[in-house]
Parts: C-alpha cells; sequence; structure tokens
C-alpha cells in the first residue's frame, strides 16, 4: 500500500532489481560457473530478500545480497545441483552474435573451476566486487587471514591458468 | 595472466543482458518461498473421517500419538461444507503431554516441542524445522500451483521473548503489509488478526501469545479456505490445537557419532511427502546443520558449519538424483562424489538414500565427517527412526 511521501517497500524494492541486477547477475555466473543456475539462484536471493525488505533496506541490501548469494550456493548445491565442474560444452547456448562473450566468458570459468569453492568466493569478491579482505571476511563469516592466504593461493593457480593468458589482456598493475 | 589488473578485466567479461522481472519475483516469489518454506514435499496423512462432525479438539491427554481418531472440523459456516481435517504426522510434532508452562529463551534443535493437534484436510505433505529461535511446521497445499492461490499451512512459534517482526516471511494469503486486528483470544491468550484491508472479513493469519512472552502465528492459504471466512475459521482452528510441550528428542534416519555428537545442533529440518513427493520425488528429507561445539549462535542466513543430509527416493536403491554428478569414489563400497577440496561427499544407495555431509563455508575433510553418520540399515519408514544421538 503506497504511502503519500513515500515510496512503498515494493517500489523501492523494484528499484534496487533494476538497478543491481546485472552486477548481481554476473556476480552469481562468476560464483555458479553456469548461467542458468546464475539465474536461477539470483531470482532465489532476490525473493528472500524481497521477502525480508523490511529489514534489508535499512541495512547495506547490496551486501545482504552478495552474502546470501554466497551461502545460497551451498544450499543450491546441497539439493545436487553441483558445484564448479569443468564441462565438455559451454553451459550457455552459443550464438554467433555472442560469440565473443561466450569465448570471454568460458575463459574465465575454466579457469576459475580449478579453484575450490572458497577461493573463487574469494577471488570473485575481492577482484569483481573489490570488496576489502575484511569485508569480504564478514560476507563469508571467515577470519581475515583465511581471506588473505586463500587469496593468494588462488591467485597462485590463476597465474599458471593457460585460460586467461590471452594476448590481448593489457598488463598494467600488481603483479600476481 | 601476469596483474590483477588482468584478472579485473577478465572477470568482467561482457555478459548478455538479462532484464529483471521484479514484479515477477514479487508475485511469484512470496508463492514459491512459502511453498518452500511450507513443506519440501508431501505425505498425505491418512485423511480423517469426520466429514459433518462439528466440535472442539482439546489437547489429547496422554503420550499417545498413534491414534488419530476421525477429528472434527473447524466451526461451522452457514452454507458452506464442513471443513474436515486430521493429524500431523507423528514424526513431525510433538506428543502432547506433557505440556510446557513456558516457552524456553531458545528452543534446542534437537528437542521437538512444537505440537500441532490439527490441520485441514487437502494438505499434500508436511516438514518441520527446528532453529534456537523458532520452531515451523509446515505443509503444502494438494492444489497448489505456482500462481496458484491454494499455497498451504504454515506454522510458527518463537521463543520466549522474540519480537513479532522475527515472522519474516509474509503471512499466507495476504499482502506483504498486513493490518493486524484484535480478535478473540486463542487457549486464552491474546491474539491478532492479520487482515487484507481490501478483503472484509479475512483473517487467514493470526498471531497469539502461546505462552508468556512468546508469540505464535498460524497463516492458511488452501484449499479449505475457499472464502475469507472459511480460511479464518481454519486458521482459528489450527490454532487453537497448537500447544507446545516438554518434547521429545528429534528422530533421524542417521545417528550422529564420535565428535559430530559433540558438535552443536544448529537446526534441524525434517520432510515427508507424499510418494512421487519433493523435488526429486523423495518419500522424506532429514537435514542436520551442525556447528563447533561453543559456537555462539547468532540468527543469519546460512551457517559456516557441517550439514548432513538424507533423503530416500522410494523404488530407487540408487539414491541418485536429477543433476547428480558421477560417482569419482567410493564409501563403505556404495558409488560416491568427493569433492576435490574434500569439504563435500555424497554417498549413493546406502540404505537406499542419498545421503551426504558436507563443510559450508568452512575447510573440512567431509569424508572423516561421513565416518560418524550412522545410517539406518531400513530408514524407509520415519516411524521407525531413532532419536538423532541415540
Amino acid at each position: 500500500m503506497t504511502r503519500v511521501g513515500r515510496r512503498s517497500a515494493e517500489e523501492e524494492f523494484a528499484e534496487f532489481v533494476a538497478a543491481n541486477h546485472g552486477r548481481l547477475l554476473h556476480l552469481a555466473d562468476l560464483l555458479i560457473g553456469d548461467r542458468g543456475r546464475a539465474e536461477d539462484l539470483l531470482q532465489t536471493v532476490l525473493i528472500r530478500t524481497y521477502l525480508r525488505w523490511s529489514r534489508v533496506r535499512q541495512n547495506n541490501p547490496l551486501g545482504y545480497v552478495r552474502t546470501a548469494l554466497s551461502n545460497a550456493r551451498t544450499d543450491w548445491w546441497r539439493r545436487g545441483g553441483g558445484r564448479e565442474r569443468p564441462t565438455e560444452t559451454p553451459p550457455d547456448a552459443v550464438t554467433p552474435d555472442h560469440a565473443a562473450e561466450v569465448v570471454g566468458r568460458d575463459a574465465v570459468q575454466r579457469s576459475l573451476a580449478a579453484l575450490t569453492t572458497r577461493e573463487r568466493a574469494v577471488v570473485v569478491l575481492r577482484f569483481y566486487e573489490d570488496l576489502s579482505e575484511a569485508d569480504i571476511a564478514h560476507t563469508l563469516g571467515i577470519a581475515p587471514g583465511t581471506v588473505k592466504s586463500t587469496c593468494a593461493r588462488a591467485l597462485g593457480k590463476l597465474r599458471i591458468s593457460p585460460e586467461l593468458s590471452a594476448p590481448a589482456l593489457v598488463s598494467t598493475g600488481e603483479q600476481l | 595472466m601476469n596483474t590483477v589488473d588482468d584478472l579485473r578485466t577478465a572477470l568482467r567479461y561482457p555478459a548478455q543482458s538479462a532484464t529483471p522481472d521484479a514484479a515477477g519475483m514479487i508475485s511469484k516469489g512470496r508463492r514459491r518461498r512459502a511453498a518452500r518454506r511450507a513443506v519440501a514435499g508431501a505425505a498425505v496423512v491418512a485423511v480423517a473421517t469426520g466429514a459433518g462432525m462439528v466440535g472442539v479438539l482439546q489437547p489429547q491427554s496422554g503420550p499417545d500419538r498413534t491414534a488419530a481418531p476421525p477429528i472434527v472440523g473447524a466451526p461451522p459456516i452457514a452454507g458452506a461444507a464442513p471443513i474436515t481435517g486430521v493429524a500431523p504426522d507423528a514424526v513431525l510434532v510433538a506428543a502432547t503431554a506433557p505440556l510446557a508452562t513456558e516457552a524456553p529463551r531458545r528452543f534446542d534443535p534437537l528437542r521437538r516441542t512444537l505440537n500441532v493437534g490439527w490441520i485441514p484436510s487437502g494438505l499434500n505433505g508436511q516438514g518441520a524445522e527446528i532453529t534456537p529461535w523458532q520452531q515451523t511446521f509446515g505443509s503444502q497445499d494438494a492444489a497448489w500451483v505456482n500462481g496458484g492461490p491454494d499455497i498451504g499451512l504454515v506454522v510458527t512459534v518463537l521463543a520466549k521473548g522474540r519480537p513479532v517482526t522475527d515472522f519474516t516471511s509474509g503471512a499466507l494469503g495476504l499482502p506483504r503489509e498486513p493490518v493486524a486486528k484484535p480478535t478473540e483470544p486463542i487457549n486464552g491468550g491474546a491474539a491478532e488478526c492479520l487482515t487484507d484491508p481490501a478483503v472484509p472479513g479475512s483473517c487467514s493469519a493470526i498471531r497469539w501469545r502461546y505462552a508468556p512472552d512468546a508469540w505464535a502465528r498460524v497463516s492458511y492459504a488452501g484449499s479449505a479456505g475457499a472464502t475469507p471466512e472459511q480460511a479464518a475459521a481454519v486458521a482459528r482452528r489450527v490454532a487453537e490445537s497448537v500447544t507446545l510441550t516438554d518434547g521429545e528428542v528429534v528422530r533421524m534416519p542417521f545417528r550422529l557419532k564420535g565428535n559430530l555428537a559433540d558438535m552443536t545442533v544448529a537446526q534441524t529440518l525434517v520432510s515427508i511427502n507424499d510418494t512421487p513427493g519433493g523435488m526429486y520425488g523423495e518419500a522424506w528429507s532429514a537435514t542436520v546443520d551442525l556447528v563447533p561445539a561453543g559456537t555462539t549462535l547468532v540468527q543469519q542466513y546460512g551457517y559456516q558449519g557441517l550439514v548432513v543430509d538424507a533423503m530416500f527416493v522410494p523404488g530407487d536403491p540408487s539414491g541418485r538424483i536429477e543433476r547428480d554428478q558421477k560417482p569419482n569414489t567410493t564409501v563403505n563400497g556404495h558409488p560416491a562424489w568427493l569433492q576435490a577440496d574434500r569439504a563435500a561427499v555424497v554417498v549413493w544407495g546406502a540404505g537406499d538414500t542419498r545421503s551426504m555431509a558436507e563443510y559450508s563455508n568452512r575447510d573440512g575433510d567431509a569424508l572423516a565427517a561421513y565416518a560418524n553418520v550412522e545410517l539406518l540399515p531400513d530408514p524407509a519408514d520415519p516411524a521407525n527412526w531413532p532419536p538423532v544421538h541415540q
């Protein structure tokens, strides 16, 4: 029920979804490695977010969804969803219009598939979401020191990944 | 890839756009979640044969939990067919005696103290969840389809001192922001109807003080509540049958041994379904969430601990379900899949079940943990399950 001078909870939620859906779907895809499953998971998490919106909206809803995506992934897997696993074929349909996108995505996903669940989450939250180690520790419910060691271990694996060695990637920053 | 900038660039690969459907999430999501929470599957309790009988069910005396006499219906409504009901599955509710006089500030997830004495006919499976802060009994309507009006029944009792805002999910069949109105007490406890202001007479959810400083809520949106008055009558009827007891130990299709028996149980969930029942046709599923002993539990989504889970699909001794991965090892002679980092193991066919142990958001050797999970040799019938730690 809309009140004068105040957006309804549903309007707020809809605006939140519209503003963040693309980013969150990408995050879910990075965490899951399967675009279709990522959409399912994100929808599930957003539904939960909506049902708790009166609380969540006051306290970093993006952080809530980010944490829920990381944790919900476990729930999803528990019933047979499967974790990161090498696939013989790209999980999404490849069409000529999106071939370049799929190639880039596929290379990243193949590299991430070499990581453990936690390593993958840490890498994604650190280098896609640009969270600090403290924020990652809070999101995943682990110690900051564990974030640091996990990240180092993951980067070591990625450094030797042949999938991410495309010459088009420009090297300008901190060495892995 | 040489630098973290390379990695950042790679992670931001272009993606196909997807148009979010927030309105769809709002309209469908509430139902989906409500249904999932109501129950993961189904196991219709024998439908009582008391059609046409009218009366008031009082909590049964004594520990008898096998008798399921014809249970009378909700209060009659002029011109409406009598509403018949049944007793919930005895595995999912506590024995009715002895009654507790006070709610605890925290529930023990291993101790089932909620008794629901009456539920309407037409439900299709039941589930019960216990956390330190609340116990929930739910059942999905037999007529439920996503997007339909018939969702099911949810009964929730909160621990002492928990506020009504702990009822986080929307009450079934009501708008997101229902209006609370005083109504007749439930078993002597102050009660409020949760009403849809757009529907006169609606009261498909009732919350009341079931014990000093402790709230309960029943919500019902199902096929026995075709009119607001009928739904209200069912909700009240269920509410009046709710009692808190001294309880009994939760029964599971497995026992926990060794160091698992010393861990703190954060949550238990058991669902008993019809056949075919749950998402994968399972007749039942049972889950225990464990955290290290001494962990201070806080209300949150998900735990950092160990999850032990088993499910049973009748007629399929393989234990495998859709989406399962290929076995890569064996456990006790059964095909199994062990995750590369050993944090999770799934075992198929032990006792004809699919069983698993998984460290959730923490490191651990799931195979070692699974060694302390003793599945029953023949767990098919939940009535034969023992207390989880026995």
